[in-house]
């Protein structure tokens, strides 16, 4: 997803972590094994791993916060601003692992590829929707179905572009076919697309799903104050719980989510107390490091940051100018001064930790003497003036300050504004930019980022970028099997990119996260490790079931 | 009395027409096409003939007179649009929020009273001593710090530094009155010490006046200590005017509260309100315009009744 | 509605006072926190004028590896988020605050005054309308107004100054329009009427003058409440753009840093308060001073 639209995805990761958390301590009884025994398809897996000598106890509300409310909870409408708390309700049929790669079976229990042009889906079995209706192949259909629908109003629409038909074979077994080998497929399954629905909820209101959403995760909405909170209860029927055999998942009685605008407000309320995990704005990981109370973790952030162009209708048509403004940002600097050193400077679109990063790229010198340069080659050296948007958050105004005065420095006055989600999505939409905020959040299958930034009718383009090697190489990527080979073709996607100066690439993402002591469960290495997969897969709890 | 009232109503109502012509304007007619921007998130606003469907829908393209007529009418039914924010009514926003923020005025103002009026009465009793002074400067500062700052401060001392009181937030009282209040200490306190300083500055020169009739006077000569003077003869007539004060800082309270409730996080209309500007979330916006401007219409309406039954000469001037 | 709604605005009857300038003196002579903001104001002023030169930095000079400093030699009050240095970014807030008081202060009270005068010297329809007009505007909290109408104009001082003005004519309105009704039935204008004199001379020659004085004090105080609802709006985003600085808007970073850089809160905060508190304390000296008789708020009669 956009940057634009200022997802946090700091608070994405705590409240992976936190859902998944509900799952790790739960160590069969022998009373419970005697109802329920763990599904060997979920043990098998590599992240199925659990602390034998941790000891999870029920109880508590889980007391979080995010700077904006969630808005629409219909993952496939615009905009929702909190991918964190979707998760609690919402799961996906296949998630990602720790090298972002979409591998990990979830919901779906089993892929078969009949042909690169044909899967053969199995569903798990004995998972119910919050509204009692059964999650099955047919659910499944109608929802995929409703995405593709063009009076559904779907963002993500032409993410399954791909796809010809999906098919019922029986109730639990799906037959996707594609119009072409679509090597993308599972990394659709585990993002938007793939977080089920209840068909049932969407056949009967679907306009009131955007606020009563049915979906299968461990937490149920129970009461939801736009603008204010959201309360979340305890789902006793998550089907992981009993696939796992930890029974005991999710182990909070419930989440409550309140919006706090201003992050000096939000570290004051969890060093009260008041709250039991944050995601820390950068400027206050010095300090919260040092509170006895609090354990602080930091990792890295599955996001890009960066400037992106109006490449087909604006003066940004010629790469010189590209360039200049590439070359005038001290990227150095930016992390220093707007990070707190929280952010790896990026050399190219995937992060050094994706599977598909190319690791011959090099990050964008700074040299400003170039863009002088430059800028007065182009007909420019009397100064330039563009102008643009940012988002209006806190940490998003910083940055465009940061950068305004980079490019001041070069004789480039931009004209930038700050506009809420609603308003950016309307600017992008139309155009209506020289300079804008740009990147990616949610960096997962190699698949999703280029085509929604660089292809024709990708989800974030609008047409405002057209660059013809790009899109023979994005489409090409998507259908190459061969994971070397498709590996080896994001590789020359990012080269093309990176010598046309397409964006400019900034940073990528790192995350600060605090716990207060009474928070148990998070296993930093098993994160790192094994992430998305291992976020969902073991709930937190709290020391003696108390907050 | 009647013909008092009667007059008082009948500049109410003149005066509530203007305000809501005024409302119209700045909430329809300036903004004019920022209104389809603000929902581009929703709809493809590429394609000309979706942007005529939406102009149509929301009446965009009949002529002003017309809108303003609609608009009107379909507002005292009760249907006062959706936000573009939160999808919501209008209406229902208000109605969960309102409790909230009537909880804020409700402390500001025992505040208010429980800090201006024994400072006026201060101030007015030890007239030109340093006391005196101090009231005065301290009613002026009180009235000159912004209110955000305030709160800010207050956040840092009290919740940072000391934690007594928790930093932002609301609790229902339904389901916690204990936290509530705590909760609603700071930002109550930071409200009231504003109406606070009116208040007090309004006591100490209304006292004055009378302190300075005659009747006061005979009754000092009397022999009467000074004390048994202020609190027999000048406290009650001295304290009519105070209600007239209500009317004067009741629009302040309720630009205070906006201020207030953004920086402690509170979820009330005054959030509510900003959070609509700076969506451009026009529908809500009109609303808060109209109920703010009728509030504070009633209260100077009611300030004045009270005022002309409590003090007759007030009817006789008109 | 029998009050003025401005808080502190007064009508002085003050045939007596005929020198303002005399009055302003004695009240700085006597009252002392009108001197101490007095003295305020000017040091303020003096800022504003001088400050390139007092500005030890460039404000809108970022150094990005030195960003949220605590005070030092070379950074008196520290930096702000992006290594500016705060000390200078309020030196030329000042600039911006006093700009916006004076201004819209000035604006508001011609518009209003202006106004007034014709409403009180017409009286009858005219006079009812414009002040039913008049309440109407009163009826709007003038943050809120303010902030709507910035969110609707768009984002930006002038707006800001528009909105002000706007709104703010209406305290110059009644007070203008109180002064006439009270000394157009004095003796010497009647005479004046009958001899043939036109309106407008009569207005600027004889009405106006004697309102200098309340209409001076309205104006004082008017500019403090302009700089502290410029401070709000600034705080809620509407306000200054970045990077130019004002005060509303520092405060409004400094709260996202609490933890990190207390001063940031605490530094403009004290540059509004004091700003405001001292015109203030000026406007309430001046009315003292102008009719030492009535002490407070008077009553407008309707």
């Amino acid at each position: 997803m956009d940057h634009d639209h200022d997802l946090d995805r700091r608070e994405f990761t705590v409240g992976f972590l936190t859902a998944s958390f509900a799952a790790l301590a739960l160590r069969p009884t022998v009373a419970d094994a005697a109802t329920e025994s763990p599904s060997p398809a979920v043990l098998d897996q590599p992240w199925a791993v659990w602390d034998k000598n941790a000891k999870p106890v029920r109880g508590g509300i889980f007391r979080l916060t995010r700077e904006q409310y969630i808005g629409k909870m219909n993952p496939n409408h615009w905009p929702v601003l909190d991918w964190v708390s979707m998760g609690y309700f919402h799961e996906r049929l296949m998630m990602n692992d720790g090298r972002y790669n979409s591998t990990v079976l979830w919901l779906a229990e089993k892929l078969s590829w009949e042909s690169p042009q044909e899967v053969i889906m199995t569903l798990r079995e004995g998972v119910t929707f919050h509204d009692g209706s059964p999650f099955n192949a047919k659910s499944v259909k109608y929802q995929i179905d409703w995405i593709r629908d063009p009076a559904s109003k779907t963002w993500d629409a032409n993410w399954l572009a791909q796809l010809d038909t999906v098919e019922v074979v029986d109730d639990r077994t799906l037959r996707w076919k594609f119009k072409a080998p679509w090597a993308g497929f599972n990394g659709v399954m585990a993002n938007v697309p793939g977080y089920v629905m209840s068909a049932k909820a969407l056949q009967d209101d679907v306009d009131k799903y955007d606020s009563q959403p049915q979906g299968t995760g461990p937490y149920v909405l129970e009461e939801a104050s736009p603008g204010n909170y959201l309360k979340l209860k305890r789902n006793p029927n998550w089907w992981f719980a009993k696939a796992s055999g930890n029974p005991d998942m999710p182990y909070f009685d419930g989440i409550l989510v309140t919006i706090i605008p201003d992050p000096a407000v939000r570290l004051a309320n969890l060093r009260a107390g008041q709250l039991d995990a944050l995601v820390l704005e950068k400027s206050q990981y010095a300090v919260a490091k040092t509170d006895p109370e609090l354990n602080v973790y930091r990792f890295p952030g599955n996001h890009l940051a960066a400037l992106r162009f109006n490449n087909t209708k604006s003066v940004f048509q010629d790469i010189r100018l590209r360039k200049a403004v590439s070359h005038a940002i001290d990227r150095q600097a930016l992390i220093a001064g707007t990070q707190f050193g929280l952010a790896r400077l990026a050399s190219c679109m995937y992060p050094d930790d994706h599977w598909c990063h190319n690791p011959n790229l090099k990050p964008v010198t700074y040299d400003p003497d170039l863009s002088k340069k430059l800028l007065s080659e182009a007909g420019y050296g009397g100064g330039l003036t563009v102008k643009g948007y940012f988002s209006n958050t806190t940490m998003s105004q910083t940055i465009a300050e940061a950068v305004k005065g980079m490019l001041a420095q070069v004789g480039i006055d931009w004209q930038v504004e700050l506009l809420a989600p609603a308003a950016a999505t309307s600017r992008i939409q139309k155009m209506d930019y020289d300079l804008a905020q740009g990147g990616w959040i949610f960096i997962y299958d190699p698949d999703l980022m280029p085509t929604g930034l660089y292809y024709p009718d990708g989800g974030f383009n609008f047409g405002r970028s057209k660059n013809d090697a790009a899109i023979a190489l994005i489409e090409a990527g998507r259908k190459e099997i061969d994971r070397e080979k498709r590996r080896a073709i994001y590789w020359q996607l990012e080269e093309v990119l990176y010598n046309s100066y397409e964006d400019a690439w900034l940073w990528w993402e790192e995350t600060a996260t605090a716990f207060r002591k009474q928070v148990q469960g998070w296993n930093q290495e098993g994160f790192l490790k094994y992430q998305d997969a291992w976020f969902w897969s073991h709930p937190l709890w709290f020391k003696d079931g108390k907050a | 009395m009647g013909k008092y009232i009667g007059i008082r109503l009948g500049h109410a109502l003149v005066i509530l027409a203007i305000v809501v012509v005024l409302v119209f304007i700045i909430a329809r007619i300036i903004p004019g096409d920022a209104i389809m921007a603000a929902m581009a998130g929703s709809v493809d606003l590429h394609d000309p003939s979706v942007v005529e469907r939406v102009r149509h829908q929301y009446g965009l393209d009949q002529s002003i007179p017309v809108q303003f007529v609609v608009w009107l009418a379909a507002f005292l039914r009760g249907d006062w649009g959706t936000s573009i924010g939160t999808g919501q009514k209008v209406l229902d926003m208000f109605v969960q929020r309102l409790p909230v923020t009537l909880e804020l005025f409700l402390g500001a103002n025992l505040w208010a009273i429980a800090i201006g009026i024994p400072a006026g009465i201060l101030g007015a009793v030890k007239r030109n001593s340093a006391a005196d002074v101090a009231v005065t400067a301290g009613a002026i500062i009180g009235v000159s710090i912004p209110a955000f700052w305030e709160a800010i401060l207050l956040i840092y001392l009290f919740a940072v530094l000391l934690p007594i009181f928790p930093p932002s937030g609301y609790v229902p009282f339904s389901e916690n009155p204990l936290l509530n209040l705590r909760a609603m200490v700071l930002p109550t306190f930071v409200l009231g010490t504003h109406a606070g300083g009116l208040i007090a500055r309004y006591v100490r020169s209304s006292l004055l006046e009378v302190l300075g009739q005659d009747y006061v006077r005979t009754a000092r000569a009397k022999g009467f200590s000074e004390a048994a003077v202020v609190a027999r003869h000048a406290l009650k007539p001295g304290m009519i005017p105070v209600v007239t004060v209500f009317g004067l800082f009741w629009g302040g309270l309720l630009a205070g509260a906006f201020l207030v409730e953004v920086v402690f996080a509170i979820p009330g209309l005054g959030r509510m309100s900003v959070d609509a500007i700076f969506q451009k979330d026009y529908a809500v916006m009109q609303a808060m315009l109209i109920v703010v401007s009728l509030n504070v219409l009633l209260v100077n309406l009611l300030v004045d009744i009270l005022y002309g039954y409590l003090d007759p000469r007030v009817r006789v001037r008109g | 509605m029998t009050e003025v709604v401005h808080p502190t605005a007064v009508v002085a009857v003050s045939v007596a006072s005929r020198n303002p300038a005399l009055a302003l003196l004695r009240a700085v002579a006597r009252h002392r926190l009108a001197a101490f903001g007095l003295v305020i104001i000017a040091a303020l002023i003096i800022i504003a004028i001088f400050a390139p030169v007092l500005a030890p930095y460039n404000p809108f000079q970022q150094d990005l590896y030195r960003v949220l400093a605590p005070p030092s030699r070379i950074h008196l009050l520290g930096t702000d988020n992006l290594g500016r240095d705060l000390l200078s970014r309020l030196i030329y807030g000042t600039r911006v605050s006093l700009f916006v008081g004076i201004v819209s202060s000035l604006v508001s009270a011609v518009i209003g005054v202006f106004v007034g005068l014709v409403a009180g010297f017409r009286g009858g329809m005219v006079d009812a309308i414009i002040m039913r007009i008049t309440d109407a505007f009163l009826c709007f909290p003038p943050l809120i107004f303010i902030l709507a109408m910035s969110a609707v104009l768009g984002p930006g001082l002038q707006n800001v100054m528009l909105s002000f003005a706007l709104f703010g004519w209406t305290i110059f309105a009644r007070l203008a329009r109180g002064q006439v009704l009270q000394v157009r039935e004095l003796p010497f204008i009647e005479a004046a009427r009958s001899v043939g004199v036109p309106a407008t001379r009569i207005m600027f020659r004889h009405i106006l003058p004697n309102i200098m004085a309340p209409l001076l004090v309205a104006i004082t105080i008017t500019v403090g409440f302009a700089i502290l609802l410029e401070s709000g709006v600034s705080f809620l985003g509407l306000g200054v753009q970045p990077p130019t600085a004002s005060w509303g808007k520092e405060l409004r970073i400094g709260f996202t840093y609490l933890e990190a850089a207390p001063l940031f809160s605490i530094a403009p905060g004290v540059m509004i308060s004091l700003a405001v508190i001292s015109f203030n304390f000026v406007g309430d000296g001046l009315r003292d001073a102008l009719d030492p008789r009535l002490r407070g708020a008077n009553r407008v009669p309707r």
